[in-house]
């Protein structure tokens, strides 16, 4: 099923949830909404769901304006964050509710509940209660819920966040990978762009009830377009720092005390016009020089602090007043205070107007 | 896809079991009105038969012009029963036709069930008159009484098919869904909230009392209010109302209240809870009984339980104690039963007190004492202020263990506060009469300050900032 | 019990942390709290301990059984000769009756009413609240006058006036359960305003209407808060005095209390042991309640914050 948001707004008086949203999700795709919290993207999906009545625009599914249609004849399923099994059910009741709300026979739900807990891995615990089932299974049991009645569109509340972190990736490979294979249109709204990336088609990300982008995960983590999306999205987050644009002939000079590199100049032309920009790079985009190695090359700064990640060290190098984060080799050995030098990827560098937040690069 | 299937669903307002309950009650209105009504007609006509064959031949007369008016009414008014039937199958037809339902059709059965509702209420009255005298109208009775029900299934069908056809307009639709849950509720606070309030006002205005109930009573206007304040008792019972509601107040519903809730805080958890569930005892005892056991407590020796002790210590021929200090009881057994509400609400606040900061306290070396004086005290603020404004407004206007336990007494309004006056001149009988009208004159003063109060005290602890905002919207 | 009552989460912080702070040795300081707390409830405990002795003693000189001739002794079983009396039957009935009343109507239409005030988004609801609110405090007793009225008109009314009119049991358990709706609507609201918003709106999706919804979903999960105020307002019922005693005459609709108050007017021939037993007789059932259910009890005073007197 299709489902597109025109212009969707949702205020409580003069609190705004959701401001203008528009966009369209295609047949079988997978798109999270990603956003701090209280970024209106859970009323954005509670409005999709028919839970809460859109202030202004309209949300359709197939063509078909829905606003007005309950949230029982939408023919959508729902995971939610607190999972929201009812307590005092079964397992079997839990799954088997709504094809009891649809007043199907019992023959039929019976073998319809034990096909869904069989493929979400739960078959054995029917008769269980809630309660007696660790977070995941309570997860399971909550997602065959949604899925029983063959729903044509899954919309996802952060159904992660309550799991520990490996449960959470084994969660999330086995949902993409149900998604999948079913070809359900899915809505997955997280705050965690590591989900977001590795399971969206699309993501759309929101900020203060607005849509700020809404374009696939290599495009926001390569092109991002606004300062918020730069260092909202990725893991470390991206460096990002105001420098003075100086241009000496062909070559572009990003300066600001203590720290001098060059710019590109397919890059550096972009942001000619300005004299202040917004720099962003990503720890990953930063080498890290010994000082030893006395080249002129890169900026000299000191070691802050090194937090080791295991594969990598994450290195908060310090530059007077700014501190850059840098992943480096963890076999370079480095002690707090020890002089560095960095070297940037230049073009990996991305560019931003310091006033509008807006990409210099990328429209 | 599903999609078409809900948008059939949907589009076309559903008229499933309001139609039916519709011709429901058309049909049993028709069949139990007509047979009765017939009989009724027939006996009308022949009233004058009916009175020469009556038994009592020396008030013939009288039954017959009197019933024989009644009867007329009787059957005009019974004209409205089978129409209210009539149309209630004609609405519940034209449901029955697909596409043809509007929500004028519901509010048309709503409408004409009222009315007729009136109207056999009306007849059924007439028929009991009827049937105190003369035992014909027994059955007619039966039949009016199995059609009152046929009309109040008619309002109900009306109402349900006026929520099923209005589909398509969701704000009429939400209020009417939310009205399902309300309805049994507000209907109940309707007939004996507001209903009684606007009542006691108008009879407070009139002279109805027991001796001329069943006469028409009159308009009086503030005449009831003129005489109260000019009672000669008025100032001793003003005065005595103040006394109560302070005393009791001072010394146990707050006074006593908070000592309980911070003794039980400071001893032992278990110890604690064991004495604030004895301290509900009073409250859960029935009040008969409950008074009874302060009248022996009270009672003068030997059966006096206070008296006994006394008596071991050497203190002998006592009196009975409750006429000899009415007062003393009178606050007593009111302030025994009223301390455990602010106790409970204290504790529940001390509970509140996060422990980190009694750690906090006692590792800076606070005492006990201080420990109350300085951190419990200052953050009983609030439920204190709560309890005092709630518990002032319930001893106003409770009067139910003064009745009990000194009927006002001894003597003349010696512990008579206000609402027992109210409640005594209306309704108990005062050298012989009732004398509703006065009565409610001195209870509609307290509704109104019990109404003033209590939006005080909305405004005061800020009730719109206490609704939370459903996290639906849809119903 | 605990999901609807916010302010008895942290339980006995206070105590435990004296526990744990306190040392282990008893000063006088320590012992005070202890000797106010006795002392203060004797009269209770007085009166308690007066109707166990004189239910089952010919006469009572304080607290002490007497025979006849005024000896120590005298125990008897013959006050609960009351007990072969029809009356009393009758009146434990309509007690019996009025109690069920006020559990089921008080549970079942503030249940309602409170699931459409809490989690209803209607025009009007603020209104509405803001009502329950003003009639929660407005005490009926003033209006007793005026609904003796009101219940004098309903028993003109066909059919219903025979069930619900002036002087029936179904007039005095309508009165009381709705002087009660207030209490009962605004404990339930706790209770409701509690419950988890997911996972009615996972019920919504999965295709339930709201009645079903408050019905097979919220409902089994406030049960703990049902019950409390369940057993609260049989209570009130079974031990309601005030207002039987005004709407009724006559011991066809008598119940219990105002049974045991015929007994025991003013005048010195009453036999006190008699109205004692019929006092327990009546406390039994109570306390029964009482004893399995105190801290529901104790919780849906602290939770609602609201209550009578």
């Amino acid at each position: 099923m299709r489902v597109e948001l025109n212009d969707l707004t949702k205020r409580w008086g003069n609190v705004t949830g959701a401001d203008n949203i528009s966009l369209d999700i295609q047949s079988g795709e997978f798109v999270a909404f990603l956003g701090p919290s209280g970024c209106g993207k859970t009323t954005t999906l509670l409005m999709v769901a028919g839970i809460y009545k859109p202030t202004a625009g309209e949300i359709r599914f197939d063509d078909r304006v829905v606003n007005q249609v309950p949230p029982k004849d939408r023919n959508i399923g729902m995971v939610f964050q607190s999972y929201a099994l009812y307590p005092h059910m079964s397992v079997r009741q839990n799954i088997g509710y709504p094809l009891k709300l649809k007043k199907s026979p019992a023959a039929e739900m019976e073998q319809r509940v034990q096909r869904v807990a069989d493929m979400m891995g739960i078959g054995h615990l029917l008769d269980r209660r809630p309660a007696q089932l660790s977070g995941g299974q309570q997860q399971r049991v909550a997602l065959g819920r949604a899925l029983v009645k063959e729903p044509s569109l899954l919309l996802f509340d952060e159904p992660l966040s309550n799991l520990d972190a490996r449960l959470r990736l084994t969660m999330r490979s086995e949902i993409k990978r149900l998604q999948l294979d079913l070809g359900i249109t899915s809505i997955y709204v997280t705050h965690d762009q590591v989900e977001a990336m590795t399971m969206a088609d699309r993501i759309a990300v929101m900020q203060e009830g607005k849509l700020q982008a809404y374009a696939p995960p290599n495009e926001l983590y390569e092109r991002p377009r606004t300062t918020f999306i730069a260092g909202f999205v990725g893991n470390p987050p991206m460096n990002l720092f105001d420098v003075q644009l100086m241009r000496e002939g062909d070559r572009y000079l990003a300066k600001r005390q203590g720290l001098e590199f060059e710019l590109p100049p397919e890059r550096g032309s972009r942001a000619a016009a300005k004299a202040e920009v917004t720099v962003g790079i990503r720890p990953e985009d930063i080498t890290l020089l010994p000082d030893a190695a006395g080249s002129n090359e890169g900026s000299q700064g000191e070691v802050f602090v090194v937090e080791p990640l295991g594969r990598d060290n994450l290195v908060d190098v310090r530059f007077d007043d700014l501190h850059l984060f840098v992943l480096a080799d963890p076999r370079q050995t480095l002690k707090i205070g020890d002089p560095v030098r960095l070297q940037f990827d230049g073009d990996k560098v991305q560019l931003f107007d310091p006033e509008t937040e807006y990409s210099l690069l990328w429209t | 896809m599903v999609t078409n299937q809900t948008e059939t669903a949907i589009q076309v307002p559903r008229a499933g079991r309001g139609r039916w309950l519709l011709l429901a009650a058309g049909l049993l209105l028709l069949g139990c009105i007509v047979l009765p009504w017939l009989r009724f007609v027939i006996i009308a006509d022949q009233r004058v038969a009916l009175s020469l064959t009556g038994q009592q031949a020396a008030t013939i007369g009288a039954i017959e012009t009197t019933d024989g008016g009644l009867l007329y009414r009787s059957s005009f008014w019974l004209f409205f029963a089978p129409l209210a039937g009539a149309v209630g199958l004609a609405l519940g037809a034209i449901n029955l036709l697909p596409g043809r339902s509007a929500p004028w059709h519901g509010l048309f059965a709503v409408l004409i069930s009222v009315t007729a509702s009136v109207a056999v209420w009306g007849a059924f009255a007439a028929s009991q008159e009827i049937a105190q005298k003369q035992k014909v109208a027994v059955e007619a009775q039966l039949g009016l009484s199995v059609a009152f029900m046929a009309l109040l299934l008619l309002l109900v069908g009306g109402l349900i098919l006026l929520r099923e056809a209005s589909g398509q307009k969701p704000a009429f639709r939400a209020a009417l869904d939310a009205l399902n849950f309300m309805a049994p509720g507000s209907l109940l606070v309707i007939v004996f909230f507001f209903l009684p309030a606007i009542i006691l006002f108008i009879l407070s205005l009139t002279d109805l009392s027991s001796a001329n109930f069943s006469e028409p009573w009159t308009y009086v206007g503030f005449d009831n209010y003129k005489r109260m304040f000019s009672d000669r008792f008025f100032p001793k019972i003003l005065r005595n109302t103040f006394q109560y509601v302070i005393l009791t107040l001072l010394f146990f519903n707050v006074g006593l209240a908070l000592l309980l809730a911070l003794l039980t805080a400071h001893v032992s958890r278990r110890v604690g809870f064991f004495f604030r569930l004895l301290w509900l005892l009073p409250r859960i005892t029935p009040s008969v009984v409950y008074i009874v056991m302060w009248q022996r407590i009270a009672q003068q020796p030997p059966y006096g339980i206070l008296n006994q002790i006394l008596g071991l210590f050497g203190v002998e021929n006592q009196p009975y104690w409750i006429p000899e200090s009415p007062w003393v009881f009178v606050v007593l057994v009111n302030g025994f039963v009223g301390a455990s509400f602010g106790m409970i609400i204290f504790t529940s606040a001390i509970e509140a007190i996060p422990a980190d900061l009694i750690i906090a306290a006692k590792v800076d070396g606070a005492g006990n004492l201080a420990l109350i004086r300085d951190i419990t005290l200052p953050l009983l603020r609030w439920p204190l202020l709560f309890v005092v404004t709630y518990q002032t407004l319930s001893l106003l206007v409770s009067f139910e263990y003064i009745l009990l336990l000194t009927n006002g007494g001894p003597g003349l309004f010696t512990t008579e506060v206000w609402a027992l006056t109210a409640y005594k001149r209306a309704l108990q009988t005062y050298f012989g009469s009732n004398q509703w009208a006065y009565g409610a004159a001195w209870g509609f003063v307290l509704v109104l300050i019990g109404a003033i109060l209590s939006v005080t005290y909305l405004r005061v602890f800020r009730f719109n900032d206490l609704v939370q905002e459903p996290k639906i919207d849809v119903l | 019990m605990h999901d609807g009552l916010g302010p008895v989460k942290g339980a006995g912080t206070l105590s435990t942390v004296q526990m744990t702070l306190q040392s282990r040795r008893i000063s006088p300081g320590q012992a005070l709290p202890y000797l106010l707390l006795t002392i203060t409830i004797l009269p209770i405990l007085a009166g308690y301990a007066w109707v166990l002795v004189a239910t089952f003693s010919q006469r009572t000189n304080g607290l002490l059984p007497m025979d006849a001739q005024g000896n120590l002794g005298g125990l008897t079983f013959q006050n609960w000769t009351f007990l072969s009396e029809p009356d009393v039957w009758k009146a434990t009935l309509n007690s019996f009756g009025i109690g069920m009343s006020m559990v089921v109507g008080v549970g079942s239409i503030s249940a309602l009413a409170a699931y459409a005030l809490s989690r209803m988004n209607f025009p009007g609801r603020k209104g509405f609240l803001g009502m329950t609110m003003v009639l929660h405090a407005f005490r009926p007793e003033m209006l007793l006058i005026a609904i003796f009225q009101v219940l004098l008109f309903i028993g003109g009314i066909p059919l219903i006036g025979n069930l619900f009119g002036f002087n029936t049991v179904g007039g005095v358990a309508l009165v009381m359960v709705t002087l009660d709706l207030p209490l009962g609507i605004w404990l339930m609201k706790g209770f409701f305003d509690n419950l988890s918003w997911d996972m009615e709106r996972a019920a919504l999706i999965d295709g339930a209407s709201r009645f079903r919804v408050w019905w097979e979903i919220l409902l089994p999960q406030i049960r703990p808060g049902l019950a409390a105020l369940s057993i609260f307002m049989f209570i009130q019922g079974w031990n309601a005095y005030l207002i039987p005693f005004t709407f009724t005459i006559g011991s066809k609709v008598a119940t219990l209390p105002v049974y045991i108050n015929s007994f025991s007017g003013d005048t010195s021939l009453v036999s006190w042991n008699r109205v004692a037993a019929i006092g327990l007789f009546q406390l039994i059932p109570v306390l029964i309640f009482f004893i399995f259910t105190q801290e529901a009890l104790l919780n849906i005073y602290g939770g609602g914050s609201k209550g009578g007197n």
